[in-house]
């Protein structure tokens, strides 16, 4: 841990995004678009299926108080934020302070003849930019058609981490118990 | 914890539901390294300790299983002490100072620094003119790259005070004999910071070995 890194908050400029899932250009990677929306309306308007403006609005809903960056005082969420945007809130952690979700993430997965989409919630901070999880909360997925919603669906497959490549390709950290040289 | 930036976290900083920090350090609180042996031979480590009191401004903790730990203690002067220990008894205690920071311009970039032929896990690093040795993985002689080990870190800070969050090391490390102390080692430790899916660096930084009688804490 470099001493100087803090954990800065996680901003997401929202603007349109092209982003591949797989890093590698030559694969048949799916393609993900995001777009945000202050409602569902706006989001038809745009041309998506009502029917999944609706599940992405419902979705983001659902993950409005996990998806939201917590204060421990109004005047820190005030700060980031603004007046009025700023509610109190508790749960089995304590109580605190977040914003008001203020519209919602699209995301929709091409991938060959599907599509699958996910959502997140969205919050307007005071200097106009959008706020929104990263993370267990960046994207909660569903399948266009399904009946049910699938949870647990990462919108850029990545997670919390630059690195997803599993554990079993690097050394073990045994080697750091009494391995430290001399 | 109420600062915490979300609700839920997937791995929230283990203390102080984790192992108790040993020798009585505490966040928040003071120490102070002993340079003498540093002052007595300059030039002989490629680094300076910090000088005078140091406070505790952020406790990190690794779980390397087994019942082992690595504690790390950061300083005021960018530098860091480690605790390594075995159900609470200490194997080893190190002072580190950091050296440099590479800022890999993209995801793509940093994944290469972990991957095969990366300069992390190569049997040997050439830094500042000086030449450091792999420790963990295969003998540098083998002249194989070995994958650095990862581990997660949580790091907490004093109540009240920057925000708590957790990282995905992967490490290695090196050594050299310092010529003019026989038998005493520097090492050189090399870290991919994984922070997150766009915020990650990689850190060299340099240290040696210390005792309990080379810090006075408070």
């Amino acid at each position: 841990m470099k001493r100087s890194t803090t954990a800065s908050l996680l901003l997401m400029s929202v603007v349109p995004m092209l982003l591949t899932a797989c890093d590698d250009p030559s694969s048949t990677a799916p393609q993900i678009t995001s777009q945000s929306y202050p409602t569902v309306a706006a989001c038809t308007t745009a041309g998506n299926p009502q029917a999944e403006c609706q599940k992405a609005f419902a979705q983001a809903q659902a993950n409005a108080t996990a998806g939201a960056p917590h204060y421990k005082t109004r005047d820190d969420c005030i700060k980031e934020f603004g007046p009025d945007m700023c509610q109190p809130h508790s749960d089995a952690g304590g109580s605190f302070f977040m914003p008001m979700m203020t519209g919602f993430m699209l995301s929709r997965m091409l991938d060959g003849g599907s599509s699958n989409y996910s959502s997140a919630p969205l919050y307007r901070q005071r200097n106009g930019q959008d706020y929104g999880p990263r993370g267990a909360y960046a994207g909660s997925g569903f399948s266009s058609g399904s009946s049910g919603w699938t949870t647990g669906h990462s919108s850029d497959g990545a997670g919390s981490r630059a690195i997803t490549a599993s554990r079993g390709g690097f050394g073990s950290a045994s080697a750091a118990r009494g391995g430290w040289g001399g | 914890m109420f600062d915490s930036l979300f609700g839920k976290r997937p791995a929230p900083p283990a203390p102080p539901s984790g192992p108790a920090l040993p020798l009585g350090f505490r966040l928040g609180g003071a120490v102070a390294i002993d340079d003498v042996v540093f002052k007595a031979h300059p030039g002989a480590y490629a680094f300076d300790p910090p000088a005078g009191n140091q406070i505790i401004e952020a406790l990190g903790l690794l779980d390397l299983g087994g019942g082992s730990h690595l504690f790390r203690l950061y300083l005021t002067d960018d530098a860091w002490i480690q605790i390594s220990t075995t159900s609470g008894a200490i194997d080893d205690l190190k002072l580190f100072v950091f050296a440099d920071t590479r800022n890999p311009a993209t995801k793509d970039d940093f994944v290469r620094w972990t991957q095969t032929g990366s300069e992390l896990g190569s049997p040997q690093i050439t830094f500042g003119n000086k030449t450091y040795l792999r420790v963990w993985g295969d003998p540098p002689a083998s002249g194989t790259w070995s994958p650095p080990i990862a581990v997660d870190e949580s790091v907490t800070h004093p109540a009240g005070g920057e925000e708590d969050f957790d990282l995905t090391h992967y490490s290695m490390l090196y050594q050299r004999e310092v010529p003019e102390l026989p038998g005493r080692m520097e090492y050189l430790f090399v870290t991919a910071e994984d922070y997150g899916p766009d915020h990650f660096d990689v850190v060299y930084s340099l240290g040696s070995d210390i005792t309990t009688a080379d810090l006075s804490i408070t």
